[in-house]
């Protein structure tokens, strides 16, 4: 295993794997137990108000809810190992096919946030960090602090008003996406949740790289690269970013974590049918197949995301490298 | 993609806006006291209506008799139609049925179905589907959702005489049947090979997608019985979770109707203006429920001394921002039966007269309440401000749904829950008589329950009526609700949507008279 030994991100990413694999297992026990301790079943969802006790019953029969929860929990999980996450109790639809398109839409709406969120707080991170002390500076950061001080839904609501009902009317105040549609046949649906959840990230990854860079700019190496007549931009994105980025990598990991599964406020405003929508139904109906999946899902993008933090923090940090590679 | 859309999803809110914007220039000048310009009077076919009502979720189902959320009832009301209805001004109309007749004792009646009408998939009604309908609603191993109103049927000797009559006999008296199953939303008839996967009715609309949760899309049926509808789609869109999403979607056309709006949002929207609200004539009823078997409500002077302690006027002026009518502990207003002479004042001195008298002074409840229709909660906490006056203090407990229509629903002491209209018995058989389904007050009364069975036995309705004015007076003086208002809905839609009246049972959108909508 030659290539295990030699490669210190080969050996990172395989027992952060495993560890991931540990936190999946762990957390899905965790939220099935906890889900039986709600009030309630999904027999008593699913019949609403016409439950009597003869129903309950056999419905609960039918759905094997009257198995002691370690049965189920088991029943679940082999049927997830042997790649069926089951079906709905609620609906008796396949979970992927509930819960496919609404993860996929997450994604996209992720990937979006991503593109077009992430790399301008980080110029605009740089770009204060280059103006300290100045004008530009501190309005850029007063914004920042404002728009972290904002709840979600206010940012919302307030770009709707904005863009959408009352000031102009450029774009459409909710994204519903029919079933059947494809997320990207109206890209202008997209626009305002996307503009949303990237000025709700903004000020987190804006003032990491601030701080961050301000530091980097004052050490002896950026003064002597100064020195020796290096271009302003081969100073910044050369050496300074690559030392600076570390610790606003992290906080893009959580970031995009959090944005994950707790946006559930942005979906609500935009109807966008989104994974946090889908849990949220999921949960009321006491749908525990879906819920389970999701919830893995949700967990396995954050293991994943945080390995991949980690990589690139080793990438850009030789002395890691250096002392992972002196590890057996 | 969907190739069935008669246009492209992007180019449908443009075309709304421009004729929002429209119609705001006309309201404009309709303000400034210039002739209006003559508005189409005739009804225009086409078009597909998008209304979004809130409630939805995984449970969404289009079964004809098990409906579970609130869009759920309208989903099923365009599908399938029953035998009688309640029209929008309350009164008992025959829809599918000819006629209902009785005999001398009504224990049998006898139904004559209208002929001609067909199904979605093509085949002809026939008695037999009235009867296989009874049987699936009635079924002992897996009852619907309204079983009790079928209990006093003889479902095994359901007889058909011929293609378009069937005599129903009965176990016991039974003069209110055609009312009771008047709630459509609970007795269509469906054929007698029935599959919820692939409903089938007579409604003016059949099924065409349906994704739980999120959507379900109807198109028009051409071979309806009586008028067709005018439009050509029907889509019911429950993926809302808050109101202000739905609100929204409206202002910025991308929904036709907002149905079940908040009450609030009907002064923002004015007058003249691209959205006009539909205002019901009041029909629902959000009472406080009392559990007469359990203290304090145990003791009748309790129960007067809380139904003397509201102001309901200022209920209804706070918690439905004035859209409601005074109610006085009875319910079924436009029932022909209704005892309007039957009113009830607040009176602080006589509330605290009565808990002195029942030892129970400086009392403290707790009133489990829960958000499930507008306006409940914050009766609620109006209810506890005005229980001070008595020196009655009342802790309010909001609970989820899920919790409240859990184990612990019908059987909490004191909270609130929601009914839709229903004619006098109707209702008694829901709620007040000891093997009702839904008795939440536990209320049972000997002589109320023999006036029930003599009224069941009553073919003559003027002798009826009197019997039920008896029965009134005893849930005026004793009973366990305290119903201190009707409550009225909005929906809020597009100044082009057209055709819909208010209703007085209070159901969104005109009692769900889609086939009367027409789009301008």
């Amino acid at each position: 295993m030659d290539w295990y030994k030699d490669s210190v991100y080969a050996r990172l990413v395989v027992r952060r794997a495993i560890l991931g694999v540990l936190t999946l297992f762990l957390v899905s026990l965790v939220v099935f137990f906890a889900t039986q301790l709600l009030p309630g079943d999904t027999a008593r969802a699913v019949l609403g108000r016409s439950a009597t006790p003869e129903r309950l019953e056999a419905l609960r029969t039918q759905l094997h809810l009257d198995e002691p929860a370690i049965v189920q929990f088991s029943r679940w999980a082999g049927g997830l190992l042997s790649g069926d996450p089951g079906t709905s109790l609620v609906n008796g639809k396949p979970v992927a096919e509930l819960i496919g398109p609404r993860i996929s839409n997450s994604l996209v709406l992720l990937g979006l946030v991503g593109l077009f969120g992430i790399p301008p707080s980080i110029l605009l991170g740089i770009y204060a960090a280059l103006r300290r002390g100045r004008r530009s500076d501190s309005s850029v950061s007063v914004v920042a602090l404002a728009l972290a001080a904002a709840p979600e839904f206010v940012i919302a609501i307030g770009l709707i008003l904005l863009f959408s009902t009352v000031v102009f009317q450029w774009l459409p105040p909710v994204s519903m996406i029919r079933p059947g549609m494809s997320i990207l046949d109206r890209p202008d649906i997209l626009v305002l949740p996307v503009l949303t959840l990237s000025l709700v990230c903004f000020p987190y990854i804006f003032r990491m790289m601030r701080a961050s860079m301000i530091e980097v700019l004052e050490s002896d190496y950026m003064e002597m690269a100064k020195l020796k007549g290096l271009s302003p931009a081969r100073l910044i994105f050369l050496h300074g970013l690559p030392n600076a980025i570390a610790p606003t990598v992290q906080v893009i990991a959580l970031t995009f974590a959090y944005l994950a599964g707790g946006v559930v406020i942005v979906e609500y405003v935009f109807a966008f049918p989104g994974i946090g929508q889908g849990l949220i139904n999921a949960i009321a109906a006491r749908d525990i197949p879906t819920i389970q999946c999701i919830v893995l899902a949700l967990a396995g993008f954050y293991v994943a995301v945080n390995i991949l933090a980690d990589v690139i923090v080793v990438s850009v940090t030789p002395r890691l490298r250096a002392r992972a590679w002196q590890k057996p | 993609m969907n190739a069935n859309n008669t246009r492209a999803p992007s180019k449908r809110p443009l075309s709304r806006r421009s004729l929002l914007k429209g119609s705001a220039a006309l309201a404009g000048i309709g303000a400034l006291g210039l002739p209006q310009m003559a508005r189409a009077e005739t009804a225009k076919k086409g078009g597909n209506l998008r209304v979004a009502i809130l409630g939805g979720g995984s449970a969404d189902t289009l079964d004809a008799h098990n409906m579970v959320t609130q869009p759920d009832s309208h989903r099923v009301m365009a599908l399938y139609e029953g035998l009688t209805q309640l029209n929008a001004e309350g009164k008992l109309t025959y829809v599918l049925a000819e006629s209902m007749e009785p005999n001398p004792t009504a224990t049998e009646w006898t139904i004559r179905i209208r002929k001609g009408v067909e199904f979605h998939n093509g085949k002809t009604m026939t008695a037999e589907d009235v009867a296989s309908t009874f049987r699936r609603i009635g079924n002992p191993d897996a009852p619907m959702a309204q079983a009790a109103a079928l209990k006093p049927l003889d479902l095994g000797n359901l007889k058909v005489v011929d293609e378009q009559t069937l005599k129903v006999p009965m176990k016991r008296p039974y003069a209110a049947f055609p009312e009771c199953i008047s709630a459509y939303y609970y007795f269509g008839i469906v054929p007698a090979d029935y599959d919820p996967q692939n409903p089938v009715g007579t409604g003016a609309f059949k099924y065409k997608s349906f994704t739980p949760g999120q959507e379900s899309v109807f198109d028009r049926f051409d071979n309806y019985w009586g008028e067709q509808a005018h439009l050509d789609q029907l889509t019911i869109i429950s993926s809302f979770g808050a109101d202000t999403a739905a609100f929204n979607a409206l202002q910025g056309g991308e929904i036709d109707i907002f149905a079940y709006a908040p009450l609030a949002l009907v002064k923002q929207v004015g007058e003249g203006g691209p959205i006009k609200p539909l205002v019901s004539k009041p029909g629902q009823w959000t009472p406080f429920t009392m559990r007469v078997d359990q203290a304090p409500f145990d003791n009748p002077d309790v129960r007067m001394a809380f139904r003397l302690l509201v102001d309901r006027q200022q209920l209804i002026n706070i918690s439905l921002s004035g859209y409601g009518q005074v109610g006085n502990d009875i319910y079924s207003p436009w029932d022909p039966a209704y005892d309007s002479s039957l009113k009830r004042e607040r009176d602080i001195d006589q509330a605290k007269f009565l808990l002195k008298r029942a030892g129970q002074e400086n009392l403290a409840v707790e009133l489990v309440t829960c958000d499930f229709a507008a306006g409940v909660v914050q009766a609620a906490q109006v209810m506890a401000q005005q229980a001070k006056d008595a020196g009655v203090t009342v802790n309010v407990r909001q609970v989820t749904s899920d919790v409240f229509y859990g184990d612990q629903y019908l059987k909490w002491t004191f909270a609130q829950d929601y009914w839709g209209y229903s004619p006098y018995l109707s209702q008694v058989a829901q709620g007040s008589l000891p093997d009702s389904p839904y008795n939440e007050t536990h209320w049972t009364n000997e002589e109320f329950n023999k006036l029930h069975d003599q009224a069941q036995a009553t073919v003559d309705e003027a002798k009826r009526i009197e019997i039920l004015h008896a029965m009134q007076k005893l849930e005026f003086e004793q009973g366990g609700y305290l119903i201190a208002a009707y409550n009225q809905s909005v929906d809020l839609m597009g100044s082009y949507v057209e055709g819909l009246k208010p209703a007085a049972t209070g159901l969104s959108m005109g009692n769900s008279a889609f086939k009367d909508i027409w789009l301008a």
